[in-house]
């Protein structure tokens, strides 16, 4: 620095010194009009230089950036997403082996079993007492009083993503309460990860407390590297609903399960299981690579969930909104909260809009996936967005700048998504949902920092 | 934003602010950009500034092109931040940089507002005194237990762009 610039900044500290759609729902309302054939699926629209929009069962490695604006490297990102959501979504067959012939959403009824269905849910991960993971493969645990002759093996525990203790596993910080559907019934979560963040967390034993106290050095997640062709972790939460009244499977990813509420004292609950059938309605695809050591966050939603705000022409059914209810939008329900109980519906509204860019490419997949099979569940599903960090290797800022700055998912992050102030919406940091920053403070039992994961924090 | 100012006023300001500021083109200006204070910042100051402003940018745009990079912060020095009327002016723009607050009167301490949310939290301050605003932070929770990192270098001066 020359004696120049150096008075220039001495300058500067003297100074100092003294001194944040519906395009694309139109694009929906044409794929959901009856389909003679698959050729009468819409047209996509041709995809960018350099990406190539098709249905892969391959997971993809990392991002490939083909342009060097803001714009360009979003829809990169979002290409990322959809390809991830449909090699996720692949089907699988009965021994949970991805069949690469058995296109996603091809079967006669338009849904199949899925990849990530096959991963490890977070209960068998972290168990009573830090008792060591169930192998990878293993059956989930069925709470005895789940135990139905003939039942199905996938268990469903989650009733929200809330600390208490009644909204079981919950990891999310943050003013949150449970999700209630136009049915008064309670959305359920789950929590799913894929073999190499598992065999990570066995191989430290970062699913106990005493494991997590003898980890020497820091969480490092693998992570996919496009370079060797290796695969990373990939972390799924997926928020479904419990089908009736007015909801048309047809429109949904479906999974039977046993979907379980666990005692409580207070409020007084008892517990229970039944066995139901869900619809997909909310989807975290959540990946480490090598370009993205903060991790890819992408999210996905069934297009039936919720209106924009302010809302204007709204359909005639969605799974959380009641058009002329009159209820004020995201708000919690009161208190107590019973998941075995019916409750008030939430009104949600979606509070940050699709981009343009973003529902050109919902449009293009959902048109793929249509052509596939116009009875295609998977055409029912968007891409909300997806963050990712803009300076992953700045070590000024080891959270990398997270791009966009803020992303919720209405079944998710129902409350958070902004701020209603006079009618208009107000994004803010550290109080609307930012999926990079709130992880940036996830930490082990030990209250070091545990790789953006709040998995390893439920650990005993 | 950015779509309301012309490329080449917003790379004006771009690098007159980098060289005010003593922070690289590339930090004040990321490729990635999904914040883009500079648009606001631009039009904080067109709006408050209004002839002035463009006094600024056109006397510093005759500096980008009669004279080499190195040489921009003596000629800022000389013919904006000593003129009786710029110089305030580019302080004011100097000092939204660093804190994110539009001082009016330029030379008052006490009048201010900070611009934005974003700008609270994006002012340069907070790195060159390695820390983070209250209520915000860019490192892992439990970061200080841990060495920082390094002292926070000025990249435009680093890198050889500037003076």
């Amino acid at each position: 620095m020359t004696s120049h610039a150096k008075r220039l900044f001495g300058l500067a500290l003297s100074l100092l010194a003294v001194s944040g759609a519906w395009a694309g729902r139109s694009a929906m309302a044409a794929l959901q009009a009856p389909q003679p054939a698959p050729a009468a699926a819409p047209e996509p629209a041709a995809p960018p230089a350099g990406q190539t929009t098709k249905l892969s069962p391959d997971i993809p490695y990392d991002v490939v950036l083909t342009g060097s604006t803001l714009e360009a490297a979003q829809r990169d990102f979002d290409q990322f997403a959809w390809e991830m959501f449909v090699a996720l979504n692949w089907t699988v067959d009965a021994s949970g082996k991805v069949d690469p012939q058995k296109v996603i959403g091809s079967a006669p009824s338009g849904d199949n079993p899925t990849v990530w269905e096959t991963w490890k849910e977070a209960g068998g991960i972290i168990r009573a007492g830090g008792k060591p993971p169930t192998p990878w493969g293993a059956p989930p645990e069925i709470p005895p009083v789940c135990r139905f002759a003939g039942g199905p093996s996938k268990v469903i525990a989650q009733a929200g993503k809330v600390p208490l203790p009644l909204l079981v596993q919950s990891e999310q910080a943050f003013k949150m309460g449970p999700l209630i559907d136009q049915n008064g019934v309670y959305a359920r979560y789950e929590i799913v990860v894929d073999q190499p963040m598992f065999d990570y967390i066995v191989a430290n034993q970062l699913y106990s407390r005493a494991g997590q106290q003898s980890f020497k050095g820091q969480v490092e997640f693998p992570f996919s590297d496009l370079a060797t062709k290796t695969l990373g972790s990939i972390m799924v939460k997926a928020a479904w609903k419990i089908l009736g009244a007015g909801d048309d499977p047809s429109r949904f990813h479906v999974s039977e399960a046993l979907v379980y509420t666990p005692a409580s004292e207070n409020p007084p609950v008892q517990e229970s299981c039944a066995k139901e059938k869900l619809g997909l309605v909310g989807l975290h695809i959540v990946a480490r690579t090598k370009s993205a050591p903060q991790w890819i966050w992408t999210t996905f939603e069934q297009v039936d969930n919720a209106p924009d705000y302010p809302v204007q022409n709204a359909a005639s059914h969605y799974n959380f909104y009641a058009p002329g209810s009159g209820a004020p939008i995201n708000t919690v329900a009161p208190q107590p909260w019973d998941p075995a109980k019916k409750g008030p519906p939430t009104q949600v509204a979606r509070l940050s809009a699709l981009t343009a860019a973003t529902q050109t490419i919902n449009s293009q997949y959902q048109a793929l996936l249509a052509a596939v099979n116009p009875r295609s569940v998977w055409q029912y599903y968007e891409l909300i967005n997806t963050q990712w960090p803009a300076s992953p290797n700045d070590p000024r800022n080891p959270l990398g700048r997270p791009t966009p700055p803020f992303l919720a998912n209405t079944t998710m992050e129902t409350y958070i998504q902004g701020a209603l102030v006079d009618g208009k919406v107000e994004l803010v940091p550290q109080g609307t949902s930012s999926c990079m920053n709130c992880h940036n403070n996830a930490t082990l039992t030990t209250a070091a920092p545990s790789g953006f994961s709040y998995l390893l924090s439920q650990a005993q | 934003m950015s779509d309301a100012v012309p490329d080449s006023s917003m790379n004006t300001f771009v690098e007159l602010s980098s060289v005010l500021t003593g922070y690289a083109r590339e930090v004040l200006a990321p490729p990635f950009d999904s914040i883009d204070l500079k648009s606001l910042y631009y039009q904080t100051a067109q709006q408050a500034q209004g002839a002035v402003f463009d006094q600024i940018l056109s006397t510093f745009a005759q500096i980008m092109s009669a004279t080499p990079p190195d040489q921009w912060p003596q000629e800022v020095q000389e013919k904006i931040l000593s003129d009786a009327t710029l110089g305030p002016a580019a302080r004011q723009i100097l000092k939204l940089w660093f804190v994110g607050i539009w001082y009016d009167p330029p030379d008052q301490i006490n009048q201010g507002h900070i611009v934005s949310m974003q700008a609270y939290i994006g002012g340069l301050v907070w790195d060159t005194i390695q820390a983070h605003p209250m209520g915000d932070s860019q490192f892992a929770f439990g970061y200080w237990g841990s060495d920082p990192p390094p002292p926070g270098p000025f990249p435009r001066f680093e890198k050889g762009g500037g003076a």
